[in-house]
């Protein structure tokens, strides 16, 4: 199928809400806008997903990453309260740093992209798509699958260890 | 235990292991055990869980030294088991061993005594073993993510200290940025070539950087080697390098110093000679640049370093790249040259940065005038001290000297001469400020109200074999590169 301009007008709209609200989340003076730029851009990244027929990805980025972490994120933020981080000023060296990293590296992506044709659209989204991903990540993919359940573990004792009140200095129920 | 010591000794035949043969698994057991016992095992472990950790990874370092041998692989050749990832696992054992025997002697306050500081370093081993023994992109990306995420917990512990957060803090960035280089790398290297497996991409690559998605191949691959000059610490990605060597607690400095940088340079090691090997010739002179790059870094950078902990994290530049040095000459004598100096390097880092840890309570800090007078006060640990230091400038006869040596001659061969001066340049700056803790030991006198240094047997006995090794490497290295050549004999 060829690409038309209905597909192309979603594409640059999708995208360009990406980026815009991907800045914010850097740009951001409160935590809140940022937190909700970042949902945001989740969002607008689910859709490119559709538009690449990964419905069941694009499902879970909205599930799982606007829904659950964004939320989380959200909560923390407005429980913690943060009016000093609101007040701080961006200087004008972060941005200099920041387009001095990201200018080249869209200019890269731009000369590698751009010959490319985007002749042939994606390819179609087998029937049984989570059947299909659920078969792989046992199969094949289980030995990065149980990888990943040891970095959830790590993170968990982590985020208790330095989370715990009492600091360092709290010897209770330790030897 | 029974667990621990059939992994050990299995896994060594066959050609597809069975997946409760891999080592990584029993390591895992053992750690998630040390981390339960500890919190909730009987008084008699809890208060020694470090000694414990310490025994299980002596007993591990030993299996893996006299059991192992290559050949083999496991879930589908996503785990490798050749000679490569077996000297790396050595030498990760090898670092988290003698981690864990420094915090023993908990110089660092409380925090020694929490069980997670004595058991995670057994995940981080875990992960490390995992990247060097992956034949497949996912396993590489989630193994590394691991190895970080521990690193994260392990550097900011002591939260507490305002340095050990902001190490925590610089590095959690850091390693985020370096991630999001590796997955975009990633994406775009499976996007020309559709697969993640290292054996298909390396028959792909060279074909896929002919055609009109090389620029695309070009991009992925520069990603790529962006995020594992960040892992090693190579400029000019340094910059976390000598704020979490100076923030975290001493034995994770030697930890983070010897191990991690071992695992970056093993995942280096096997991205270019797996599926990079096709276009090895395209990536050598950017390694050589980020080479040259880090030695006058490194080196120059310490130069005015007065924390001995941050010195070890500028010298550890200036290490990192004479290691690139080796990888980027391309040859089997390049890559053996590698693993020499990785072991020469450890050994000698773990001396200096293993007597800090023990002294740096007593004597006050870890700035160079906190040594003052240490030959007068204790001129047996001021002696090996002086080895340690002279082995990291590389003076003869030590391993520092021959690694050194091996890394320069097969650079020079490879045609790298302007390398071989670049790296002459920073030697000559190491030695002044590997020789300035010197002075200020030999020929400085001690604070008049200096208290005794004590410091145990067990601990001296530590530093007193690394010491012997770095020696021993250095004089007679004969078996020891028997061993890395029979090993890498098949890369």
């Amino acid at each position: 199928m060829g690409e038309t301009f209905l597909e192309w007008a979603v594409f640059w709209t999708l995208a360009a809400g990406a980026v815009a609200s991907a800045l914010m989340v850097v740009a951001g003076r409160s935590p809140v806008t940022c937190a909700l730029s970042l949902a945001c851009s989740m969002i607008f990244g689910a859709g490119l997903m559709v538009q690449m027929r990964a419905y069941f990805i694009a499902a879970i980025q909205v599930l799982v990453y606007a829904g659950a972490v964004i939320v989380l994120f959200l909560f923390i933020v407005m429980l913690m309260d943060l009016k000093a981080e609101a007040m701080r000023r961006r200087g004008g060296v972060a941005l200099l740093a920041g387009l001095a990293v990201c200018g080249p590296l869209a200019l890269a992506g731009w000369r590698a992209m751009a010959p490319l044709s985007g002749g042939g659209g994606p390819p179609p989204a087998p029937p049984d798509e989570v059947q299909h991903i659920g078969r792989l990540l046992f199969t094949d993919y289980v030995l990065p699958l149980e990888i990943t359940g040891v970095l959830l573990l790590v993170a968990m004792v982590g985020a208790v260890l330095l989370c715990r009140p009492g600091g360092a200095g709290d010897q209770e129920g330790r030897p | 235990m029974i667990v621990g010591l059939s992994c050990g000794m299995l896994a060594s035949s066959g050609c597809t292991m069975p997946w409760w043969q891999i080592p990584e698994l029993c390591w895992l057991l053992l750690g998630t055990v040390l981390l339960l016992g500890g919190c909730w095992g009987p008084e008699t472990l809890r208060s020694r869980v470090a000694g414990v950790s310490a025994a299980l990874f002596g007993l591990m370092l030993v299996l893996a030294l006299f059991f192992w041998a290559p050949g083999g692989e496991a879930f589908g050749g996503f785990y490798r088991w050749d000679g490569l990832s077996i000297l790396f696992k050595r030498l990760f054992l090898f670092g988290g061993f003698i981690a864990s025997w420094m915090m023993l002697r908990s110089p660092d306050g409380p925090v020694a005594h929490r069980v997670e500081y004595v058991a995670l370093p057994w995940f981080a081993v875990v992960a490390m073993g995992l990247m060097a023994s992956a034949g497949d992109f996912a396993v590489l990306f989630v193994s590394l993510e691991t190895l970080t995420i521990t690193s994260y917990i392990l550097v900011s512990m002591e939260r507490d200290r305002g340095t050990s957060l902001e190490a925590g803090v610089k590095y959690l960035v850091m390693g985020g940025l370096s991630a999001a280089f590796l997955v975009y790398g990633i994406a775009l290297l499976y996007g020309s070539c559709g697969t993640l497996r290292f054996d298909e991409m390396a028959g792909r690559l060279p074909g896929a950087l002919a055609g009109d998605m090389g620029p695309v191949v070009r991009a992925g691959l520069l990603c790529v080697m962006v995020a594992v000059g960040f892992k090693v610490a190579a400029a000019p990605f340094q910059w976390w390098a000598p704020d979490v060597y100076q923030g975290a607690p001493v034995p994770i400095t030697g930890f983070l110093a010897v191990a991690s940088k071992a695992a970056g340079f093993a995942v280096l090691l096997r991205l270019l000679w797996g599926p990079f090997g096709g276009v090895r010739d395209t990536l050598a002179p950017m390694v050589a640049w980020l080479a040259a790059a880090s030695i006058l870094v490194g080196n120059l950078g310490a130069l005015s370093q007065r924390n001995l902990k941050r010195l070890m994290g500028y010298s550890g530049i200036g290490h990192a790249g004479y290691l690139l040095m080796g990888v980027a000459a391309g040859s089997a004598a390049g890559v053996e040259a590698v693993v020499y100096y990785l072991a020469g390097y450890a050994v000698a880092a773990l001396v200096v940065l293993g007597l800090l840890g023990g002294l740096v309570d007593r004597l006050g800090g870890a700035e160079m005038r906190h040594l003052n007078g240490l030959a007068k006060r204790e001129p047996g640990l001021a002696w090996l001290m002086l080895v340690g230091l002279a082995s990291l400038a590389g003076l003869p006869p030590l391993a520092g000297f021959l690694g050194k040596w091996m890394v320069f001659a097969a650079a020079f061969q490879a045609g790298l001469a302007w390398l071989v001066i670049v790296a002459g340049v920073g030697v000559v700056a190491s030695l002044y400020y590997y020789l300035a803790p010197v002075r200020n030991m030999f020929f400085e006198s001690p604070p008049p109200d200096a208290p005794p240094l004590e410091l145990d047997l067990p601990f001296r006995t530590c530093v007193s074999i690394l010491m012997g090794l770095a020696i021993i490497l250095g004089i007679a290295p004969g078996p020891f590169m028997a061993t890395i050549g029979r090993l890498l004999a098949g890369l």
